[in-house]
């Protein structure tokens, strides 16, 4: 019985919405296009839907920021494109995933493992546990290159050399001997984001990457980041936490709640003029200057495995009508070109 | 000063000093985590302690609890020295200072339910027994925005939110006068952040408290503080009104710390300074300024002459040059909409800010 709301999937989605009104702005095909991806885990208690059919286009040389609370699902999201959910218990349920014109979903594993690293890499928010204390961080850079390229260990040394000048290490001479346990936070994750761009990758995903830095080194990295993508082209599809962190280098945002997205649109665009009551209530939720009180939402994100009828928001929204909103779940449709939201609501001028 | 207008709670001249290597280590080495500190709290004041990780501001807040003993200097609580009293002796003083912990989940006992933790701090401080106790225990979790019954569940029941609800009935248990909050609200997620901090701020009225406030999120800290000291490697930098702090700020490195704060804001800050380099090992720790690395102003006289706090008409600020620092116009704040639609519709939300919001778990 806990089952049945995920079991039967509402059926309406954006898909034409969202792919029309990227085609008629921008010419050229997205690098990234993901559709209904559904993901799951088979848990104790019955099929924890952990993403609910999420769509989202990363264009060429853009960044594409998601947000969203813990358990919102974006995470989880981006373990998916990657192919790094652990089978079992997590599995893609349905959806396309497609890259550069290939079907990511319908690779072989080889192929799949040639691709990530190559043409897509990953960062993480902990480097520490993503780099191996048994080596030294030239080796682990080096063997990254020596992977994907048939080149003598002499030459791998010498581009792990450059990329680590390339992300702005200081004395990488010197780094490249060095154990990661004697680099600083700031320094391994650059070093991560060096292994990533080892193979010049066209899309790089970026999984917390600033979370658990100081906020000066903070400022390192995402500048780092925006350099990259500024000059080699790469796209990049940033997952935070923060607001603000996202709105320093993401050209489009979308928010996720409870599995979905809930609203999407160019970054200016959503922080300007949100039309999703829980958008609302997370920027309100942010301190500002002037701000008296912070904008508190009321209880809490749903279980979902036992999720409200209607809007999983509604319980929470101050917008819900019951009759309108506890009915299906809204889908995500444009307000504007280039905006969408999943809210009966919306345009939210009309109930102000 | 006169005595009758002491601070609530004075440090004067806090020193911290670990060793590091056991005795038989073949060498012996120092960290200066606090170096000889100095603030006042006033009461139902809250002071804000900023800074990036290892510049010592836990274990100020670790200080001040005598969680840790101070290698020099003295705590004053009400004009009364602490520094000195031990054990027994320490327990009033212990009702009047408490802390919240940036992990609720670490601080409480996971096989002693709420009911249990609370009621035993209540009747070791010889507040409450028995009957009594139990309807405290009530009180104080409606107080956070629990319900009463939620007394007998343990720790693990909760979501982190709620875990921290419980971490702040415990610290309101023996009515404190002063709470040290330590990172209290920076491991929550944003939504859930907004609500303890708005608890934060409705019991700090409510029970005429006093925050130590150490965080090193900035822009909760310039939302809650009524005074900010900003400290680097040990020491504090610059101390002051928060409004002067975080308009006219005049230490390069809390000017550094404001100009990258992330501002979730439509339009892209497009003058912004960003720090070289990280954090020096707080080991060896450079010499003169310990800012002087990092510091784009810095010039000979900052590598060997540490520069002492002065009080600038403003504040206190430790910086040779802060006389002659271009003036500092960058505007940190999201440009307000002062009754614009966001503001308007987020009004919508004040409904729920005023019932204290809790969920029950299902199943």
């Amino acid at each position: 019985m806990r089952n049945e709301t995920f079991r039967n999937p509402p059926m309406s989605l954006p898909l034409e919405n969202l792919a029309g009104a990227a085609a008629e702005e921008r010419p050229g095909d997205p690098l990234m296009s993901v559709r209904n991806l559904r993901v799951s885990f088979a848990t104790e208690d019955g099929f924890f839907p952990a993403v609910r059919g999420v769509s989202f286009d990363v264009l060429p040389g853009q960044c594409l920021g998601i947000v969203g609370e813990s358990g919102s699902g974006k995470s989880v999201t981006s373990l998916a494109l990657m192919g790094l959910l652990p089978p079992p218990p997590g599995t893609i349920v349905e959806g396309e995933v497609h890259f550069a014109g290939r079907d990511l979903r319908k690779l072989r594993p080889e192929e799949m493992r040639k691709l990530c690293g190559n043409e897509i890499a990953m960062i993480f928010q902990e480097p520490m546990s993503s780099l191996n204390p048994a080596f030294t961080i030239g080796d682990q850079i080096a063997e990254v290159v020596r992977t994907h390229e048939n080149v003598p260990a002499r030459v791998a040394r010498a581009r792990a050399l450059e990329l680590l000048q390339e992300v702005q290490i200081a004395a990488p001479e010197r780094r490249l001997d060095e154990y990661p346990h004697r680099l600083s936070g700031g320094m391994r994750q650059r070093v991560m984001i060096a292994i990533a761009l080892a193979c010049r990758p066209r899309m790089l995903i970026a999984d917390e990457p600033t979370t658990a830095l100081d906020v000066t080194v903070q400022a390192q990295i995402l500048e780092l980041l925006r350099m990259l993508q500024g000059e080699y082209g790469m796209s990049i599809m940033l997952i935070s936490h923060n607001l603000g962190v996202i709105s320093e280098i993401a050209d489009d945002i979308a928010v996720m709640y409870a599995g979905r997205i809930v609203e999407q649109a160019k970054a200016a665009q959503l922080f300007e003029k949100p039309e999703h009551p829980y958008t609302i209530g997370l920027l309100g939720a942010i301190p500002t200057r002037g701000k008296s009180r912070l904008v508190s939402i009321k209880g809490r994100v749903p279980d979902l495995l036992s999720l409200p009828p209607g809007c999983p928001f509604a319980p929470r929204c101050p917008f819900m009508v019951p009759e309108i909103c506890c009915g299906t779940e809204p889908p995500l449709i444009a307000v504007e070109p280039q905006h969408s939201t999943a809210c009966y609501r919306a345009p939210l001028d009309q109930v102000l | 000063m006169s005595t009758s207008a002491a601070p609530l709670l004075e440090a004067k001249d806090l020193v911290k000093t670990f060793h590091l290597g056991g005795p038989f280590a073949r060498s012996q080495q120092e960290v200066h985590a606090v170096d000889g500190v100095s603030f006042h709290v006033d009461a139902r004041e809250t002071l804000a302690v900023v800074g990036e990780s290892g510049c010592g501001k836990s274990t100020l807040g670790r200080l001040l609890m005598r969680l840790i003993e101070p290698t020099s200097g003295s705590i004053r609580l009400e004009g009364e020295e602490l520094t000195e009293k031990k054990g027994r002796a320490l327990l009033p003083y212990r009702r009047k200072i408490q802390m919240i912990f940036q992990d609720p989940y670490g601080s409480l006992n996971p096989r002693m339910t709420v009911q249990d933790t609370l009621a035993d701090l209540l009747r070791i401080h010889g507040i409450a027994r028995g009957s009594s106790a139990k309807q405290r225990v009530g009180e104080l979790l409606e107080t956070v925005g629990l319900p009463a019954s939620s007394a007998k569940r343990y720790p693990h029941e909760f979501s982190g939110g709620q875990r921290q609800r419980i971490g702040i009935a415990r610290a309101l248990a023996v009515n404190p006068q002063v709470i040290v909050c330590d990172e209290a609200v920076s491991a929550l997620d944003v939504s859930v952040q907004a609500q303890i901090v708005n608890l934060l701020e409705d019991i700090q009225v409510e029970f005429g408290l006093s925050y130590l406030f150490i965080s090193h999120d900035l822009t909760v800290v310039r939302h809650m503080a009524d005074r900010v000291a900003v400290m680097y490697l040990g020491r504090i930098v610059e101390m002051g009104e928060a409004e002067s702090i975080f308009e006219h700020p005049r230490h390069p490195y809390t000017r550094a710390l404001l100009d990258v704060v992330p501002v979730p804001s439509a339009t892209r800050r497009p003058h912004r300074t960003v720090l070289k380099g990280d954090i020096p090992n707080p080991l060896t720790p450079p010499k003169g300024c310990h800012f002087h690395p990092r510091c784009p102003f810095a010039l000979d006289r900052c590598r060997v002459e540490a520069p002492k706090l002065v009080p600038t008409g403003e504040g206190l600020v430790a910086c040779h040059r802060w006389q002659e620092l271009p003036s500092w116009d960058h505007a940190t704040h999201v440009p307000g909409d002062p009754g614009g639609r966001l503001e308007r519709l987020q009004a919508r939300f004040a409904d729920g800010a005023a019932v204290r919001s809790y969920g029950s778990r299902s199943g």
